[in-house]
């Protein structure tokens, strides 16, 4: 993993000292709160619901395992000793104290850690493709790239107060691991074809994201030279930042900009934007890029059997490894090793939150078994990307002695679900029960792996940090006259068939959603042509009139429908 | 016609810690809405919130506001979910 140069390490431990001479002089009364708010928003600490939060920065969700130990010694430390991994590969400390903050950055300075730009309207951290460097359908490593935009992105100071927050993603795989379509941009590393032939670039997709205004991003270059990635996003940044809008909040973000002008005029203007540019200025020189690659060179792994006999046995002898096998460990671009997939999604747990104890846990595991790499993944999981199939089983049990061996991943347990009402200030209903509710209804793993493949994702609020327009069901929070209510979307996907899900009807309270859900899982599982169609392939073939009518009824016939308006 | 006033207490986070608080008697903050003092007039809320303003400025307390409050069987309670779960210290779950 990239390691911090002498610029980054003064870099940071100067924001720190900053910070810390902000937070004294705010507490002696020397900065009013209004002067003071933007100063500690720049560092990653929100004022919620309970108390101060502090949102941490992962570098496109890349951990060591002295890192993600440091994250558990500062969440014991100065917090209550859990944090929550969010959809944006961050980690969330809840309980943190004004007053404490400062130590909190400097501790995570020692490990090449910081909060800067996890807030405000600038460039977020750039988020990827979490099998990144290890996926069998890989063309090229992501991580390189996505480094390369965290410096580029890092204090840019064009980019630092841009109309609203920018949220880049990038895969270099075939299959769309990162949601890239509900991005500000998009990235997706490809094979060049006809003229480009030979070479790798990417495919720029411009415009998708939640939040009340639904979007699936759309295409704004077709192959971009990678070379010519920096100079490229630079002048789409600067369309952007000069014909954002800054009247509305709520119309800030580029998707509202890029939707108003149609991709065409929005293209016609990057590319014009980019003819002016001064490439070699901007773009990263070819030994500048083999420098950060390095940081990211494959691992020199020993050849080791694509097959384990004990790892055989266990797996005939033990249902739960075995469907944690199936579940959650994924094959691995190197013969004999496999990417493990970690749940934090124990039905009746909270979705995303790990202990400090889990969290060194899994640190020990990765230092032992996995090259002491970890990755945080946006469903709020973790990932070991590189263990070797023979240690497979000491993983697993390890992890059962951790409460973390949920062999779940991508099944209808493995909700996503912001922090909802239950910390967030901006939320209007809780989010967290009504996944632990869902979770423990389906908490029979026989049932899940027969519902098979499905996306469940819970907002607390239209600002969708839940990724419900994106869930296979998605259910949003409402706040109807007082009290908390449900709206369930179906059909939403966040992968290379991006779509945004359709409302059902008319919402539920808390108390009703389990039942929704098993109906709409009843009308699947009676619905689905084989039990290998999918929740969304068998949604897509029916279409939402069973779903609705299962939950609401059928239709009355016109003569019995009352007029509008009466 | 007026809109009849509805009870209401000031809360606000502490500065230095960020817990949630209660204006109460004696210029005290706690973290016992039972324990807040109850406006019942918009005047009364007025010098609340005038109080709290002082506490702001002497970096007691940020993010000062006011909230509806019910007082039928005796204590003060908050009318709104968001409140009910500020008021009770932590998370639901």
């Amino acid at each position: 993993m990239y390691r911090y140069d002498e610029f980054d390490h003064a870099f940071v431990t100067s924001r720190v000292a900053q910070f810390r001479d902000q937070v004294a002089r705010r507490l002696a009364g020397d900065l009013t709160e209004d002067q003071f708010k933007p100063l500690r928003l720049q560092n990653g600490l929100y004022l919620q619901l309970h108390a101060y939060m502090l949102r941490i920065a992962i570098p496109y969700g890349v951990l060591s395992s002295r890192q993600l130990r440091q994250l558990a010694m500062i969440a014991r430390t100065w917090d209550r000793g859990f944090g929550h991994f969010t959809t944006r590969q961050n980690i969330q400390l809840n309980w943190t104290k004004l007053e404490d903050a400062p130590a909190m950055l400097a501790a995570l300075a020692e490990v090449e850690m910081h909060c800067i730009q996890t807030s405000g309207n600038c460039i977020r951290n750039t988020t990827a493709d979490p099998y990144a460097g290890v996926a069998p359908d890989e063309i090229e490593d992501p991580r390189v790239w996505a480094e390369v935009i965290r410096q580029w992105s890092s204090i840019h100071p064009e980019f630092l107060f841009l109309p609203r927050k920018f949220k880049i993603a990038l895969t270099g795989a075939a299959e769309d691991r990162a949601a890239i379509a509900f991005h500000d941009i998009g990235l997706r590393m490809v094979k060049g074809r006809g003229d480009n032939a030979g070479q790798i670039g990417f495919q720029v997709f411009v415009g998708g994201g939640q939040g009340r205004t639904p979007y699936v991003a759309l295409l704004l270059n077709d192959f971009l030279p990678r070379e010519h990635l920096l100079s490229f996003l630079e002048a789409a940044m600067r369309v952007y930042n000069l014909h954002g809008r800054r009247d509305n909040i709520y119309k800030a973000r580029i998707k509202i900009l890029v939707n108003a002008l149609g991709a065409d005029e929005f293209r016609r203007q990057v590319m014009a934007e980019w003819a002016k540019i001064e490439k070699p200025s901007i773009d990263l020189p070819a030994e500048e890029y083999q420098r950060i690659a390095k940081y990211f060179a494959p691992l020199q792994l020993a050849t080791l059997p694509n097959d384990d006999a004990a790892v055989a046995k266990r797996r005939a002898s033990d249902a739960g490894f075995a469907r944690w096998l199936r579940n959650n460990v994924m094959a691995h671009k190197v013969a004999g090793y496999r990417i493990v997939n970690i749940s934090f999604k124990e039905p009746g747990k909270v979705p995303g939150d790990a202990s400090s104890a889990q969290m060194e846990a899994v640190a020990a595991l990765a230092e032992q078994y996995g090259h002491d790499e970890i990755r945080v993944t946006y469903q709020q999981n973790l990932v070991l990307p590189t263990v070797a199939l023979k240690d497979v089983v000491a993983v697993y049990d390890a992890l059962v002695e951790n409460g973390l061996a949920t062999g779940n991943t991508e099944l209808i347990t493995d909700i996503i679900a912001c922090p909802g009402l239950d910390y967030c200030s901006l939320a209007n209903a809780r989010a967290i029960p009504v996944a632990q509710a869902i979770a423990l209804r389906f908490a029979n793993p026989a049932v899940v792996d027969d519902i098979g493949p499905l996306r469940l994702n819970i907002s607390g609020c239209i600002n969708a940090c839940g990724h419900h327009h994106s869930g296979n069901i998605g259910i949003l929070g409402v706040d109807k006259k007082g009290t908390e209510h449900y709206q369930i979307t179906l059909g939403g996907s966040p992968k290379d068939d991006a779509e945004i899900g359709g409302i059902l009807g008319p919402s539920f309270p808390a108390e009703e959603v389990p039942d929704a859900i098993e109906t709409i899982v009843g009308v699947y599982k009676a619905g689905r042509t084989s039990a290998s169609e999918t929740f969304l392939a068998a949604y897509r073939r029916m279409g939402a009139k069973p779903f609705k009518e299962a939950l609401y009824g059928a239709p009355k016939p016109a003569a019995q429908r009352i007029p509008e308006g009466v | 016609m007026a809109k009849p006033f509805s009870p209401q207490v000031v809360t606000a986070n502490r500065l230095r810690v960020g817990d949630v608080v209660y204006l109460s008697a004696d210029d005290a903050w706690v973290h016992d809405i039972a324990r807040a003092i109850v406006a019942r007039d918009a005047q009364q809320l007025a010098a609340l919130e005038a109080q709290a303003e002082r506490a702001v400025a002497s970096q007691l307390v940020v993010g000062v506001y006011a909230i509806d409050v019910d007082e039928n069987g005796g204590a003060a309670k908050p009318l709104s979910v968001k409140e009910h779960i500020r008021a009770s210290g932590g998370p639901t779950i």
